[in-house]
């Protein structure tokens, strides 16, 4: 049974060698339809019912990233692969849901891994992912962060993290609820896609923590930070300054 | 006496060196040549009783000065103030000269208050030489010039001299008179201070008569004085001079409680004054205290009370040695000699004799001036006392007691080996200090000179440092500008449509794309480096972006470049990378969103009557405003680098006189729908010498 994709991308260049190249790892797949913009690329999908759709960040006048508006939560129905050129924003975002993403220039190796990994994997495991996905980009909700355990997912708000820790090349997320999960990630994954959200601060090698959970800052034999759980982190102390300007300016 | 107070002496000695500083500070500014002879008598003064020969040489400048300008007032001035010097380097015969030298002028002059001066002068050194009545006649007559001009202060401050002579020689009833009478002067003018110190001297003439309580009574009356003073200014001396004098009295009194008690006030008060010679002060009460106790553990021996004498001997033990560590540390050897004396005599008593020896060879090494006689004898009394001791104890003590002895010799020895390394050790510290005080002063000095040399080069630094944070300003511009053309997007991008070009083996396009690519990159790298471009070059690699741009859009991107024939484009010179980040703007924001035809203008006109050219940006884009509403419900955003390129612009014009302007004109129909963007660069002509650039 053919395996249908839609690409939606609008440099022709690039449409052409996806195509070429998905036709080259396995023939099953058919790409039944290439679209120059997202309106046009919705119209294509609800026509056809793919399996998966390729899909550029950057395209005119609708992002890729806009397409969670034109589908409700039940209709998505197909999964999705993002492919983008260079976009840290959208980056984080995808590292914040644990999503698979293509960088352009495509690498083969890459593609095939994506493709296989979507070709084994039911549908139900990925749609909390897609819907913490896009709760992400709704003004109004809880930012949301996705970490892969071993029996699937676990779905944290940004705002019940007390403050994160290396654990070597794992982290350590302490929550509100008085319970600690161990992602993973090393700590510096978790800044960069943090870096958008302006209450988390590293103020440690090893430690950033949720400012708005900071109870008390004292100096004893080097800065301590005393947390909402009254776990007492140190502070480097070239980052006192910065991090009492961070506080101040929440 | 124990403590001496000179009424005249402590007085002149308040803030005295502060003063000095504050005037020789005024010297330069002073320019009249009497105000300077005036200043540098005041100076000779003040100095003589700390640094006597500083003070003689600002008396004889004064003197020099005085007679140069031929001032007779000045020149007397200097004349008495060169005499203090003398007289406080001990020059007896050459102060007496000066004072009369100067007492001659005064009396030509008729200067009534330096006349009473001179006087008083002359009088003290007739009191050291011991001729009482020259002194005391002398006296007298200053007593009658100052009180014919009214000037108090001087009367009163004889009237405590001629006391002090009457007292000296016994004559207590004319001492007693005086002093009355300067007790008298001082209460009647207000001088608290003055008054407390005559009564204190009073005080000490009475219990030289034996008249204790009296005396008592009058300390006890100033101590009131004084300690009222000292609650405004509590580091004097005063009260604990008052409390010492107090506690020689009771001393004399023989009661010992009373003056050990009085003793340790005065301790416990000098304690809290800064300064080294309390330390010695301190010392003194203590030694004092502990005779005391001494004197009391006798009396307990006298009355055969063994517990009293024990009490009583601890006591003056515990306090005499805190009195040694004192002196050590002021190095006061007399009173270490005194108090060795007394810790022997004690240990004796308790008939602890090798302690007693102990202390008592100590007290000879400390007493360099006794005769070899008196040392021996004493030395051999003490010996005897200790052998009659071991006999009467035991004959087995024999050994121990010589044993003691010669523990004792060689004690002695290594006391003058100690005394020797001592020496040495002051002479170095000494030599020390020395090489301390002047590297300090050459310090200080090259320093004060350095200072202005400094603020000089300060100020240069300051704004060299201004200069380059400039330049280092426009350089980060001119990189974001450079970051911003090197968009990673546009790279990413470009290199995607080369890895078309080749898996649809599409060989010719993939190496001829890839030789453009290659050649845009080499031109904005090389032109990076570069203040100043001209047009024709950025215009060359602006159709090599274009280029990159077109492939990417195909067919539905139009780019047209007008330039004016008139204008020779190698001839005009322009920042590199001005114009690129607003095509990137225009393609970016205003066309890609596009439908249909995507046209965008370079036009390059010659504005004749600004001498500048213009360079025109223009698009059918979409306009800025719903570009800017696409990029806000898209999710994230998309970076304009119109700010960077802005900010590159306002540092460049900084340093021009001819500005490059730029307009941005939203384009829009007749009916009011957006048509594009129109930006408009305006480029002086000047720019094209580059050497006007930093």
């Amino acid at each position: 049974m053919p395996f249908k994709a839609i690409i939606i991308e609008d440099e022709p260049h690039s449409a052409k060698l996806l195509e070429g190249m998905l036709n080259a790892i396995d023939p099953q797949i058919l790409v039944v339809d290439k679209c120059g913009d997202l309106p046009s690329g919705i119209k294509s999908i609800r026509k056809h019912i793919p399996h998966v759709v390729f899909l550029d960040i950057e395209l005119p006048v609708y992002s890729g990233l806009q397409l969670f508006d034109f589908f409700d939560e039940d209709d998505i129905n197909f999964k999705i692969i993002f492919t983008t050129a260079y976009n840290q924003y959208a980056l984080r975002a995808f590292e914040m849901c644990a999503i698979d993403y293509l960088m352009k220039p495509l690498q083969e190796s890459k593609l095939r891994l994506a493709v296989n990994k979507i070709s084994n994997q039911n549908d139900e495991r990925l749609t909390p992912l897609m819907n913490a996905f896009r709760q992400n980009f709704s003004e109004t909700a809880d930012k949301k962060i996705v970490l892969p355990v071993s029996d699937g997912y676990e779905i944290i708000n940004l705002n019940d993290i007390i403050y994160l820790k290396a654990e070597g090349s794992y982290t350590n997320i302490f929550l509100k609820a008085n319970t600690c999960l161990l992602a993973s990630k090393n700590l510096k994954h978790f800044q960069f896609i943090l870096e958008g959200a302006s209450n988390f601060f590293r103020i440690h090698r090893s430690i950033i923590v949720n400012i708005n959970f900071v109870k008390k800052l004292y100096r004893n034999e080097g800065a301590v930070a005393i947390l909402a759980n009254n776990d007492e982190v140190p502070v480097a102390v070239d980052r006192i300054d910065d991090l009492l300007n961070v506080i101040r300016n929440i | 006496m124990f403590f001496s107070l000179s009424a005249a002496g402590q007085l002149n000695k308040i803030d005295g060196l502060e003063l000095i500083d504050s005037l020789r500070r005024e010297l330069p500014r002073k320019q009249a040549d009497t105000d300077k002879v005036k200043l540098y008598n005041l100076l000779s003064f003040r100095y003589f009783t700390y640094y006597p020969d500083t003070g003689l040489y600002y008396g004889k400048l004064a003197l020099n000065l005085a007679i140069k300008i031929g001032w007779k007032k000045g020149e007397a001035r200097a004349y008495n103030s060169i005499g203090a010097n003398y007289w406080a380097k001990n020059n007896f015969i050459k102060a007496d000269d000066y004072y009369l030298k100067s007492l001659k002028i005064n009396t030509a002059l008729n200067d009534k208050k330096e006349m009473a001066r001179n006087f008083h002068n002359i009088a003290d050194i007739y009191e050291i030489e011991g001729d009482y009545s020259q002194a005391l006649s002398y006296y007298k007559k200053s007593i009658d010039f100052s009180e014919s001009i009214k000037d108090m202060f001087a009367v009163y401050g004889t009237e405590e001299n001629v006391a002090e002579v009457y007292k000296v020689q016994k004559d207590y009833k004319n001492a007693v008179n005086y002093t009355l009478r300067a007790i008298q002067l001082a209460k009647n003018q207000g001088w608290q201070r003055c008054q407390a110190y005559s009564m204190v001297n009073f005080g000490d003439i009475l219990s030289e008569q034996k008249k204790f309580s009296d005396a008592l009574l009058n300390e006890k009356q100033a101590l009131i004085i004084f300690k009222k003073i000292a609650k405004i200014n509590p580091l004097k001396d005063d009260v604990a001079n008052t409390y010492g004098n107090i506690g020689a009295i009771y001393y004399l009194q023989g009661d010992y409680k009373a003056s050990a008690a009085y003793f340790k006030r005065a301790f416990s008060q000098y304690k809290i004054i800064p300064g080294i010679w309390t330390n010695q002060k301190t010392a003194e009460c203590l030694e004092k205290a502990g005779k005391c106790y001494v004197r009391m553990a006798l009396n307990g021996l006298h009355y055969k009370s063994q517990k009293e004498f024990n009490i009583n001997s601890k006591e003056a033990t515990n306090l005499l040695d805190s009195a040694l560590k004192r002196f050590y540390k002021s190095k006061d050897w007399a009173g270490l000699q005194d108090t060795y004396l007394t810790l022997a005599q004690v240990m004796e008593k308790e008939n602890n004799y090798p302690a007693s020896l102990f202390a008592y060879k100590h007290y000879l090494a400390f007493k360099d001036s006794i005769s070899v006689d008196e040392r021996d004898k004493e030395i051999t009394i003490k010996t005897m006392q200790y052998e009659f001791a071991g006999q009467k104890d035991s004959l087995a003590l024999t050994n121990k007691v010589q044993q003691a002895r010669l523990h004792s010799l060689q004690q002695e020895q290594e006391l003058n080996k100690l005394r020797a390394k001592q020496q040495w050790i002051y002479i170095i510290s000494a030599a020390i200090i020395l090489c301390a005080l002047m590297l300090i002063v050459f310090y200080y000095n090259r320093a004060k000179r350095s200072q202005l040399k400094n603020q000089l080069i300060k100020e240069r630094a300051d704004y060299q440092l201004n200069e380059i944070k400039h330049k280092n300003k426009l350089i980060q511009a001119t990189l974001t500008a450079l970051i911003s053309q090197m968009n990673p997007h546009f790279i990413f991008n470009a290199l995607n449509t080369i890895q078309d070009y080749i898996y649809s083996n599409d060989k010719r396009s993939a190496v001829y794309y890839l030789g453009q690519f290659s050649e845009l990159t080499r031109k904005i790298l090389d032109n990076s480096g570069e203040e100043m471009v001209s047009l024709d070059e950025e215009l060359k690699m602006l159709q090599l972006y274009l280029e990159m741009e077109k492939i990417r859009f195909g067919e539905s991107l139009n780019i047209l470049i007008h330039i004016d024939p008139e204008i020779d484009i190698e001839l005009v010179f322009l920042p590199p990378m001005l114009l690129q980040p607003h095509i990137e703007n225009a393609i970016k924001h205003g066309l890609m969103h596009k439908k249909g035809e995507k046209r965008l203008t370079i036009t390059v006109n010659n504005c004749k009557t600004a001498e500048e050219v213009s360079i025109e940006i223009d698009d059918n884009g979409i306009g800025r405003k719903e570009s800017m509403l696409i990029n806000k419900k898209s999710g994230y955003h998309r970076s304009f680098a119109t700010k960077a390129t802005q900010t590159r612009i306002e540092l460049i014009n900084d340093m021009f006189d001819h500005k490059i302007r730029f307009d941005i004109l939203d384009k829009k129909s007749p009916n009011g729908t957006p048509e594009g963007t129109n930006i408009k660069l305006h480029i002086p002509l000047i720019m094209k010498n580059s050497q006007v650039l930093m």
